[in-house]
């Protein structure tokens, strides 16, 4: 480098410090980390972009890993149903034109081969297919509750599938029951529902399998208009509720000792794109919430959450890889695609 | 000239070096028991987010990052003192600015009848208008009235015969949750003597874009002359066809109502 060209290149540097003093923590400004404690994270919202006019999204719902580390993205656009990136985002391959309603879909290891359960909110079914999208099993309106008169009545959202095979859904945008089947898709029982008991939901959007207290398995249930999961045996019966003061929480996932959700909105700014994610530690305490404000415990209490950082508009799911990254996918937020953060270690 | 030049160099070369996801902040909550109050009210700011403060002001303008940080709870006894607070952080793009009006009780209001609101959004009962609650903009909440249909008629009975100076409406306006102002807001006041109804004032409302949000939204109607009157009737017409910039152009809008002062 000449004398002539290095003091050109001091100069524009020096000249951007000074006239631009919100540049000089530049640095800081590189480091945009969400989150708190040990959850914190990098965003990167181009992740999973794609061209538009090929693979297009509406919804993007939810979203699970399978075993060989692919990254499965459920949307209710019916040009693909399902889009398959790898963890950079590139793109690997699509399929599903059936699913109109796509909304809910979960992964399970039935014998060493992966199936996929998809709810289906305008089929009023929840759909087995394998990963290349063959349908293995349809479950109709559950009838046998006597609780639905037609099929319009039960528009399921979420399922979880427990070890040995039994099927839990969750009927989130019809009548918030949770209806229980065997691997075969026979009904065994159902319970919640609306009311206003503990044991009752409202908007039961999501249904997990925990199995973090391994001697104690239970199913944690979203009641999501009651910004609240809510914990049950695997038989349906009412334990206890975990409140999240301002948090529409989505479904929960569990993965190694945490507990992670979307927050599609906060409860102070209703339909206003105010959605953020939050992590629960193996207590069921919130540690960290990523776009949204700071957890604090008041004598036990957990202080309202809500939104503080605009990095999401309404999250809808989020996913967990085998390196910890997470997968965001959001609801009617312009057809973005899902965004992927990276652990700040 | 190359000053200038070499400076506008700078800033287009540097700003790749710091491309990365920008964000804005969230606007600031403001948490409070009502606007609505007698005597004096608490006003309180959180923002739970590091490295970010709220700046706040009383003179009705943009908060800048020279108008006082909030630290602790605002007292606030005069009515119609407006609260505005914005978020500002370095690694963020300044929040919009949120804000709430205080209004401070008037004349004693004996009763009220209304148009019965949708079943979905009933309030807390008949008195849901002139119970000093409400100023949020939480529709779930039990302090609005909700309507749909397309008129409201509300008849108020004042304590005693007085001089009427206004008559203040409070509307929630969310126009992305087809909620809308009345198009037309119309008061009319009681004359024992003739024991009839005359114009007290109105108020037509255009609107031809949609605001940011969910805000509350007080209107006062003043009348042409001089009223002394014990009894109020107001008739309030919902939008019946959004406008055409709306998503659900045409389809009918709902009208959501908390309070009604006089004056």
């Amino acid at each position: 480098m000449n004398r002539r060209k290095f003091i050109q290149q001091s100069a524009i540097v020096t000249t951007g410090l000074a006239c631009m003093p919100s540049l000089l923590s530049a640095k800081e400004r590189d480091e945009i980390i969400l989150g708190h404690n040990n959850k914190r994270y990098r965003i990167d919202t181009k992740w999973g972009t794609l061209d538009f006019n090929r693979y297009p999204v509406k919804d993007c719902h939810e979203m699970v890993q399978d075993s060989k580390g692919r990254i499965i993205l459920l949307t209710n656009e019916i040009k693909n149903n399902v889009i398959i990136y790898d963890k950079k985002g590139k793109l690997l391959t699509t399929w599903g034109s059936d699913y109109p309603g796509a909304h809910g879909l979960t992964i399970f290891n039935e014998n060493g081969a992966e199936v996929l359960f998809i709810c289906d909110n305008n089929r009023h079914q929840v759909i087995k297919t394998d990963l290349q999208g063959k349908v293995l099993l349809t479950l109709d309106y559950p009838k046998e509750t006597r609780e639905y008169n037609k099929a319009e009545e039960y528009i399921p959202t979420e399922t979880s599938i427990a070890p040995n095979g039994d099927i839990y859904v969750a009927d989130g945008y019809g009548k918030d029951f949770i209806i229980q089947y065997d691997s075969k898709g026979n009904y065994i029982r159902h319970w919640g529902g609306r009311g206003t008991e503990e044991k009752h939901l409202k908007n039961a959007h999501g249904v997990c399998y925990d199995n973090r207290d391994k001697n104690n398995p239970v199913l944690i249930i979203t009641s999501r208009e009651q910004n609240a999961f809510k914990r049950y045996t695997l038989e349906g019966k009412y334990i206890d509720t975990i409140a999240l003061p301002g948090a529409w929480v989505c479904r929960p996932v569990i993965r190694g000792e945490y507990l992670y959700a979307a927050v599609l909105q906060s409860q102070s700014r209703l339909w206003q794109q105010s959605g953020f994610v939050t992590i629960l530690d193996k207590d069921n305490k919130v540690v960290s919430n990523i776009g949204g404000s700071t957890p604090a415990y008041n004598n036990n209490q957990l202080d309202e959450m809500y939104q503080t950082v605009k990095a999401f508009q309404y999250p809808h799911d989020v996913c967990i890889d085998d390196e910890e990254n997470l997968y965001v996918a959001q609801w009617n937020s312009g057809h973005v695609y899902p965004y992927k953060l990276t652990p700040v270690v | 000239m190359i000053k200038n030049l070499l400076f506008v160099f700078s800033c287009i070369v540097s700003y790749p070096l710091f491309a990365q996801d920008t964000f804005q902040l969230a606007p600031p909550l403001l948490q409070y028991q009502s606007v609505f109050f007698t005597g004096k009210t608490i006003l309180k700011i959180k923002f739970a987010q590091e490295g970010t403060a709220v700046h706040y002001n009383l003179n009705g303008i943009e908060p800048t990052v020279k108008d006082p940080v909030y630290k602790k709870p605002l007292s606030i006894t005069n009515n119609f003192i407006t609260v505005k607070a914005k978020a500002f952080g370095n690694n963020f793009h300044p929040s919009e600015t949120v804000s709430v009006t205080f209004i401070k009780d008037g004349k004693q209001i004996k009763s009220i009848e209304q148009t019965t609101p949708n079943v979905k959004y009933p309030g807390s009962g008949t008195s849901t208008l002139i119970d000093n609650k409400g100023g949020n903009t939480q529709t779930g909440s039990n302090t609005w009235m909700g309507y749909n249909c397309d008129t409201v008629t509300i008849t108020l009975n004042l304590a005693k015969q007085e001089r009427v100076n206004n008559v203040l409406l409070d509307f929630l306006q969310n126009e992305g949750g087809w909620i809308f102002l009345p198009e037309q807001i119309v008061v009319y006041w009681y004359d024992k003597k003739s024991k009839r109804f005359y114009p007290f004032g109105k108020e037509i409302i255009f609107m031809d874009a949609a605001t940011t949000g969910a805000n509350c939204n007080y209107r006062i109607i003043n009348p042409k002359e001089k009223i002394n009157t014990d009894k109020i009737l107001i008739r309030l017409y919902p939008v019946k066809n959004m406008p055409a910039w709306h998503s659900n152009k045409g389809e009918h809008a709902w009208m959501f109502i908390d309070e009604i002062k006089v004056y």
